[in-house]
């Protein structure tokens, strides 16, 4: 079977003064894909989670969705609608502090103009995949960061994302929290959503054995299949 | 997307974001509101009694300020002195020699529900005459000028004592009101501009903190892929809303004012003048008070779009 390649980074380069965050940067991710991003801090790997959800743009090079959207040159709406079609997920969260469980997940799909009764739905229904449909009143200051990673998780699979981007997702967790997120991206990844994970847990890249792209000084120098090797 | 925009629902979010933002920031809401209301309550009080008195010098303007009352059994002849002797004076004023019917017909309404024959009134009423002078300064001047001439004495009423009389107006009154009114103009185009200013930059401070308040808030609204106007909307839908509100609640202050001050004092206006009987409260009627609720909220409201588009444009980034 044929699978379309969700995201290219090609000849990618960002630089801020005289200090290259990325060098010349190449790799290609497909529909379906488990990507760990990996490698000591400041290797280029938050980098590359920024540029491709547009948070940055590159100094040189192209950065393709979908084979035919120009993340780099995205602005305004399209952007917007850019964003709207992957899933983001924080090593902080980013939950908006006023608004319950419910109303942070249902909040991007109410952007988009989608009806009540199917918010509803869909909500309950990603609320209950990853465990928090009890919890759906609650205000994120009141939950453990496990919980609150995982209303991130909901909010950012809520829309059907093609592609979900995570930063350092399980940096603010423990052992078993870690553990139920990296099952949950798991999960979500085998329903077939193209998921990238930008991490330095050794653990969390052993106990998947996916592909890794291995980030040093801002170059990709490895890119398998299999466990942490830098 | 596999679902349609409604425009309807988004617009209905846009306006429950706007109150949230506005029921989260209660306290500088309501202080924003008050002072914007206060603000609409004294443009509108200058409005008022600057329309006010231009009615009152409408109605004073419209009514002859001097009267003469001559004999009235007056023949042409003697009318024809009478309007010689004025013209005589020198002075710039305008004679109205008004008809023996006239004299009647006032006479009737003086008395009102009294029915009176008109046989019983035939040439017991004085005639009269209307002097209109360009300053109430010329009509005494004209009343210096006559009351000692003996051939205009021949020519008066001789039952009535007074020989002048001033048409419902004295002039200290009228000048008053005219001095109020170009007072009232000036001051009003100041004090709305200022005020104006005031509230506009009121709203505009109360978005731009309403904005600082939610950053966090809006940078996660953009990363989760908010189109910017989705962002930005309920910001300016807030602003319309403070002066929309602030516009309603001056007009129901003015309103309740006015109803409290006609039930319970209805002479206060002519007590302040001093002129008794003789200003008539203007008729106020539900259409009136309908466009007033409408132009007021809806000058508020642009104010408040306008401020709070500003706030916007300058402090939520694209």
């Amino acid at each position: 079977m044929n699978k379309n390649t969700v995201l290219i980074f090609e000849n990618v380069t960002k630089r801020y003064k005289d200090k290259y965050a990325l060098d010349d940067v190449t790799f290609a991710i497909d529909e379906g894909e488990f990507v760990f991003l990996v490698g000591p801090s400041g290797a280029g790997k938050s980098t590359v989670v920024k540029l491709a959800i547009q948070q940055e743009k590159p100094t040189s090079g192209k950065i393709i969705f979908n084979s035919k959207i120009r993340v780099d040159k995205l602005s305004g709406s399209k952007l917007a609608k850019y964003r709207s079609m992957i899933g983001i997920i924080f090593q902080d969260f980013k939950l908006i502090e006023t608004k319950t469980v419910w109303e942070n997940v249902a909040f991007v799909l109410e952007v988009c103009g989608k009806p009540t009764r199917e918010i509803k739905k869909a909500v309950e229904y990603v609320l209950d995949l990853v465990g928090l449909l009890d919890k759906k009143d609650a205000f994120p200051k009141t939950l453990s960061g496990g919980e609150q990673q995982r209303a991130a998780i909901a909010r950012a699979v809520v829309n059907e994302p093609l592609m979900l981007i995570a930063d350092e997702p399980t940096g603010n967790l423990d052992r078993s929290n870690t553990w139920d997120i990296i099952q949950l991206l798991n999960k979500i990844n085998n329903w077939g959503t193209t998921v990238i994970v930008a991490t330095h847990d050794v653990e969390v890249v052993n106990s998947l054995n996916k592909r890794v792209i291995a980030f040093e000084n801002g170059r990709v120098i490895r890119d398998y299949i299999g466990g942490y090797e830098l | 997307m596999n679902y349609k925009t409604n425009i309807f629902i988004i617009i209905a979010r846009l306006f429950k974001t706007a109150f949230q933002y506005m029921w989260r920031n209660i306290g500088l809401s309501i202080a924003s509101m008050t002072v914007m209301t206060l603000s609409f309550f004294i443009i509108i009080l200058c409005l008022i009694l600057y329309y006010g008195s231009a009615k009152i010098i409408e109605y004073i303007d419209s009514k002859p300020p001097l009267i003469i009352y001559l004999k009235g059994n007056l023949t042409d002849e003697e009318g024809q002195k009478f309007l010689d002797k004025i013209k005589s004076s020198g002075l710039n004023v305008d004679v109205n020699l008004q008809d023996y019917e006239f004299s009647k017909r006032d006479f009737k309404e003086k008395i009102k529900d009294i029915e009176v024959d008109d046989s019983v009134l035939e040439g017991v009423l004085p005639r009269i005459a209307f002097i209109r002078g360009e300053s109430q300064e010329t009509l005494r001047k004209l009343i210096s000028y006559l009351e000692n001439d003996e051939e205009f004495l021949s020519l008066v009423d001789k039952q009535n004592i007074d020989k002048f009389g001033w048409y419902n107006f004295d002039i200290r009154q009228a000048d008053f009101i005219r001095s109020l009114n170009e007072f009232v103009q000036i001051a009003g185009i100041v004090a709305t501009g200022l005020l104006a200013t005031v509230s506009m930059i009121l709203i505009f401070i109360t978005t731009k903190l309403s904005i600082g308040y939610h950053s966090k808030e809006l940078e996660i609204m953009n990363l989760v892929g908010a189109q910017g106007w989705f962002i930005r909307t309920p910001f300016i839908i807030n602003g319309a809303l403070y002066g929309l509100i602030s516009g309603i609640i001056s007009v129901s202050m003015i309103w309740a004012s006015y109803y409290l001050i006609t039930t319970y004092y209805p002479n206060s206006i002519n007590q302040i003048l001093g002129i008794i009987g003789t200003v008539p409260w203007p008729e106020i009627d539900s259409y009136l008070i309908l466009q007033f609720y409408l132009y007021v909220s809806l000058a508020g409201a642009i104010l408040g779009c306008m401020s709070s588009f500003i706030a916007v444009i300058k402090y939520v980034s694209k």
